[in-house]
């Protein structure tokens, strides 16, 4: 008897419950430092991108993440671009090409063996964020030209990793990023931008974070240029408010969180708002909460 | 237009506090003055524990032992069949008239493939009562609390403990909070 009530009980519940709704985001790796316990002093420097693309799921033979986030600074002084999260430490600073280099070895040797690029088997994601500021202070912001020249910077790093999958047979997908809307345009106004796009999706991304004044960093999304194709944004969930999420959803970005660390806080935005992407520096919790519900019930 | 319980929830909070808050002034005055001569017995408090932020569920039960100066409450989360997180709360009050800073430690499990990890956080803050009713049969209050994640461990990944090098180290373990008590007194004997 109680076996039978079981039986009906289970199923009923899983559907209240709304199991049967999977809700499976792109795991992005922040500041290409997503082994855990993350140390930000560590964010987008190499070793920490060579120990994330090692994050491999053994059981299930794929990796854990979807994407990497790789930071670029175009230092002035030295007219250099870099994968940097700030200048806080330039001796730990390498060319920007070398993340990417690193990145299409590895997912070149997974797709020549068969093995998923991905933790879904599907795209890797790209993020390309652009540094607003070409020193140590916030305040130091481009100029006219090195606004190009850090727009042609990216646009070379996703031209390599778009070559390097065609080449292999494997998606990626690019998204560019970044807190200034001068140098979304700037990307927009590269000459080879609209070239890349044609075989994996290419797009532009708002950033937003901890507003002013707080941060200096984070701008209205009113001054971001509304016709140069933006479909992206990226927040943070702590310092978003649900009005700000309704009105990006009405302008049809796709929404994007990214996050420092994992807490109940988190998991709640996460859970009411399902973002598309979630780039966090603590991928396997971020996946192992994610994937909690296939081993529920 | 999404269905929002924490909206509902709101809602119902606030209107608990315009409710109760007007007539809670008057009464509380009155509370105080008996204050002076009452014989200040120990309390038992047992109610609901409701919050707009996103660090705990929406409801939770607590129950608490009061005295004239101090407080100790224990809150529990029953809804952990929404989604098997829970957050424990045990907290204890100092009375400064109806002002009762307070000091606390919560536990929040959150489910993970292995297991569950666990997150340990300091609370930090300060209630205010809105008085009693129903001859004191019923109090509430109202806090603002600052939350504080100091380390977290288990459910198979690498612990990680709190740390100030920069605000990227601690942003997302700070967070703040407001919460409402409704509790029934047991054992009343003037407060």
């Amino acid at each position: 008897m109680r076996a039978r009530w079981t039986m009906w009980c289970w199923p009923a519940v899983a559907l209240l419950m709304g199991c049967g709704e999977e809700y499976s985001p792109s795991v992005i790796c922040h500041n290409a430092n997503c082994v855990e316990p993350a140390n930000p002093s560590d964010d987008s420097t190499m070793e920490t991108l060579e120990a994330s693309l090692e994050l491999f799921d053994e059981e299930r033979g794929r990796p854990l993440i979807d994407g990497m986030e790789i930071d670029t600074f175009w230092w002035g002084d030295e007219e250099r671009c870099l994968m940097a999260h700030d200048l806080d430490q330039p001796d730990r600073a390498v060319d920007a090409m070398e993340p990417v280099e690193r990145i299409n070895a590895v997912l070149s040797e997974r797709a020549q063996a068969g093995i998923p690029v991905t933790r879904q088997a599907e795209r890797f994601t790209i993020l390309i964020e652009l540094k607003g500021h070409v020193t140590p202070s916030k305040a130091d912001e481009h100029s006219d030209e090195e606004l190009a020249w850090h727009a042609a910077c990216a646009v070379g790093m996703a031209r390599s990793l778009i070559d390097q999958a065609d080449l292999d047979g494997y998606e990626v997908e690019i998204a560019f990023m970044s807190f200034a809307p001068a140098l979304l345009q700037a990307l927009y106004d590269d000459p080879d931008f609209a070239g890349l796009g044609v075989d994996h999706p290419v797009r532009l991304t708002i950033l937003q974070g901890i507003p002013r004044p707080l941060d200096s960093q984070t701008i209205p999304v009113d001054e971001f240029p509304a016709d140069i194709g933006i479909d992206k944004i990226s927040v943070h969930p702590h310092w978003t408010s649900r009005a700000e999420i309704e009105a990006y959803e009405s302008r049809g970005l796709e929404l994007g969180f990214w996050m420092f660390n994992v807490v109940p806080e988190t998991l709640h935005q996460i859970d009411y708002y399902r973002p598309a992407y979630i780039t966090t520096s603590h991928a396997p919790t971020m996946v192992s909460w994610l994937e909690r519900s296939r081993f529920s019930w | 237009m999404k269905w929002n319980w924490r909206g509902f929830w709101l809602a119902c909070l606030v209107a608990g506090v315009v409710v109760m808050a007007g007539p809670g002034v008057a009464v509380a005055d009155e509370v105080a003055e008996v204050d002076e001569s009452c014989d200040c017995k120990p309390t038992i408090e047992v109610g609901a524990n409701l919050r707009t932020d996103f660090g705990v569920h929406f409801l939770r039960l607590d129950a608490a032992f009061s005295t004239e100066r101090f407080r100790a409450l224990l809150v529990v989360d029953p809804m952990v069949w929404t989604d098997g997180q829970t957050s424990t709360d045990v907290v204890g009050f100092y009375r400064f008239s109806r002002w009762e800073p307070f000091v606390g430690w919560r536990l929040n499990t959150i489910p993970i493939v292995e297991g569950s990890q666990l997150q340990h956080n300091l609370l930090l803050g300060t209630a205010l009562g809105f008085g009693d009713f129903w001859e004191g049969r019923i109090s509430g209050q109202w806090g603002f609390e600052m939350a504080m994640m100091l380390y977290k461990h288990g459910g198979g990944v690498p612990s990680n403990t709190i740390q100030f090098a920069s605000g990227r180290y601690y942003i997302d373990f700070v967070n703040f909070g407001m919460f409402a008590r409704f509790h029934y007194n047991i054992g009343l004997g003037g407060r």
